[in-house]
């Protein structure tokens, strides 16, 4: 089994059961209850996104997550919450966010987490209203759907170390290439960026980076891991409101698998089976397909069952 | 709402941006160049933004009235639409804004007296003519009337009561509505060149997909008060929704409309039923796969997506046939043709 196969197939059945599951030489133990751990208030899938190790350290721990081995960029994972570790600069932010995400399911909750220089006391939690690729100009504007007690802040990615600072901004280094790499597997709602201030005009940075001490990021982030959970629950309770979907999966899946339906049929399937589940709470029998034989005469059978019902107000 | 309102820079000096601003002392306000870079972008999960949806002041620019629709017309032969609001507070299951928009915010254009102007500009153009208005097309056009005070100005330029500009005799309005936020039309002399019309559909039906919105009671409440201050009022049928009980809710509908209103005294009926363009259909069962009233309603005619031929012509029969017992034929309107369905088509 591919790694991205073996995630899917792990997301699948996490909410119901307590396994072990191997990949290669790792073994997870996976449970709902027991492993994950008890903060997480939904089974959205989490993507945490640092630049830094000493970013990601206490989110490691708080979490209780798992290095993953054979990763391009350095992942952890307890199965409902994946971190990865890019490296600084917006490039790399990108391509770990990318590489992630395309192995975890579609509209997973994605948070970059890390720090930024901004005229702000240090310590301070900001949210990102507004990302902007100082290089490109572009702009974003994360969705502030999900409720939080977080200030906004404009987020500035810049190529080099800042050394200005401004009250209204944040400067990082990350955010416009997680941003824009997250955006193409999910949606805006949940796509955020939360900065910790680490750098302002009374400490600033030194251009040969000695004030990041790793310790003194970890502190930084270890301060805000209780903001950061609560809005990681935000998070996962406005992600609750999508569409569950994944009911019908495993009966489109045997279907298409066991017979030849062409793409235009399959699309058919699809939304027939949808179709289904709502108007009368449950799937067809699997071995309805059978029984018809064909594609074709199946499509045709079940739109004359859907036809045929109608609606009790 | 959301505790964020974007504000547009070149919306931040109207009086209207500054006292929404006012009201909500609580928000965090994000300066915004366009209100299209926060509204517009991909990847927006309209279904999670209803949840919770932002504000957003712009100005707008062009496009302030628009022809409508060939069908949406209540006997004009001049008809446009305008919208000083994008999207609506409301959550009806069905609504066209979901597979219209990007985006649930919520965008309000504070430049109000460039909407009049236009209104006397596009009125001028077909003078001793009827021209008609309509307002509630991209929104509903009480609904967010206590932030936006749009129709208290609304009516103060189509009564010549504002002093400065006055909209021309032969512009009519229509403020379409399912929000019972009536206070300033009661408050107001009644304007004859103004009908008030609300969005109807059985309770039953109200209650399960008209989400967050006034029930049917306080709708109907609502229009009897103003049909008693005078107010010309319309009764808009429309979207009929399909049911196994059709008949017997639609019945019970009318029924309570002939108790509670003067019928002799309703300017105007229309009906129609369920019917999306095909390309918002995609995106609205993208965003609620599950919703019953979409598995009934995937029948595509020439692009339109609604219930199949045979049944939509049933509903608008029953209905037609109903409403023509208490509606003279020269009031009713159905969005839909129903000459050959209705019992007696010489009448209309
Ligand atoms: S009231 Fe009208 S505009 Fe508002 S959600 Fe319902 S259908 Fe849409």
């Amino acid at each position: 089994m591919r790694l991205k196969d073996f995630k899917r197939s792990v997301h699948r059945i996490l909410p119901t059961s307590n396994q072990r599951f191997f990949y290669g030489q790792q073994c997870f133990a996976l449970s709902y209850r027991t492993m994950a751990s008890p903060k997480i208030t939904s089974a959205t899938h989490t993507l945490l996104h640092t630049a830094l190790m000493a970013e990601a350290r206490p989110l490691i721990n708080y979490y209780k997550l798992q290095s993953l081995s054979d990763q391009v960029f350095r992942t952890w994972s307890n199965g409902l919450i994946t971190l990865v570790v890019s490296g600084m600069g917006k490039v790399k932010a990108a391509s770990a966010t990318a590489v992630t995400l395309d192995s975890l399911p579609r509209n997973s909750i994605c948070l970059n987490i890390g720090i930024a220089g901004s005229d702000q006391p240090i310590g301070q939690l900001l949210r990102a209203h507004c990302i902007v690729d100082a290089a490109t100009k572009q702009r974003w504007y994360p969705q502030l759907t999900a409720t939080s007690d977080i200030p906004t802040t404009s987020v500035c990615t810049v190529d080099q170390p800042a050394i200005e600072y401004d009250k209204l901004t944040s400067f990082d280094m990350e955010a416009a290439g997680f941003y824009q790499a997250a955006l193409m597997y999910g949606t805006s709602e949940l796509t955020q960026s939360i900065k910790v201030i680490s750098d302002n005009p009374s400490m600033p940075i030194l251009s040969d980076g000695s004030k990041l001490d790793a310790n003194f990021v970890s502190d930084l982030i270890e301060a805000q891991l209780e903001p950061v959970e609560h809005f990681i629950n935000e998070l996962s309770g406005l992600a609750a409101n999508l569409p569950a979907g994944e009911n019908l999966d495993s009966l489109f899946q045997a279907w298409c698998t066991q017979y030849r339906f062409t793409v235009t049929e399959q699309r058919q399937l699809k939304r027939q089976l949808q179709r289904y589940w709502s108007l009368f709470h449950q799937l067809p029998d699997e071995d309805l397909a059978r029984k018809q034989g064909k594609p074709a005469v199946l499509i045709k059978y079940l739109e004359q069952q859907l036809t045929k019902q109608s609606i009790c107000y | 709402m959301s505790g964020t309102i974007y504000v547009e820079d070149a919306a931040t000096d109207s009086p209207y941006t500054q006292h929404i601003i006012k009201r909500h002392s609580n928000a965090g306000i994000v300066s915004i160049d366009r209100y299209t870079e926060v509204f517009n972008p991909k990847a927006q999960n309209f279904r999670l933004q209803k949840k919770n949806p932002a504000l957003i002041l712009a100005k707008k620019h062009k496009n302030f009235v628009l022809p409508a629709p060939q069908d949406y017309n209540i006997g004009g032969k001049h008809n446009y639409y305008f919208s000083h609001m994008m999207n609506c507070i409301y959550d009806c299951r069905y609504c066209f804004l979901q597979g219209m928009y990007q985006s649930a915010n919520h965008v309000v254009f504070t430049n109000y007296s460039d909407f009049f102007e236009k209104i006397t500009e596009t009125s001028h153009q077909h003078s001793g003519e009827p021209v008609w208005f309509f307002s509630g097309y991209d929104c509903d056009s009480l609904a967010l009337e206590p932030v936006t005070g749009f129709m208290h100005a609304c009516l103060d330029y189509f009564s010549g009561s504002s002093g400065k500009l006055v909209a021309p005799p032969n512009a009519y309005l229509e403020i379409r509505t399912k929000s019972t936020q009536i206070r300033n039309l009661l408050r107001h002399d009644p304007i004859p060149n103004c009908v008030i019309a609300y969005s109807l559909s059985p309770h039953n039906i109200a209650d399960q997909l008209e989400h967050k919105t006034p029930s049917l009671e306080k709708r109907l409440l609502a229009l009897e008060k103003l049909q008693t201050a005078g107010w010309k009022i319309g009764l808009r049928f429309d979207p009929l929704i399909a049911a196994e009980n059709f008949e017997q809710l639609y019945g019970e509908l009318f029924e309570q409309v002939q108790q509670r209103l003067d019928t002799n005294n309703i300017h105007s009926v229309s009906l129609g039923t369920f019917r999306l363009p095909k390309p918002f259909y995609k995106k609205v069962i993208k965003l609620y796969p599950d919703e019953p009233m979409f598995a009934v309603a995937s029948h595509d005619t020439d692009g339109m997506i609604g219930y199949p031929v045979e049944q939509e012509s049933s509903m608008l029969s029953f209905c037609a046939n109903s409403i023509l017992n208490f509606i003279s034929p020269d009031r009713f309107y159905p969005c839909q043709d129903v000459s050959t369905i209705i019992q007696c088509p010489t009448t209309v």
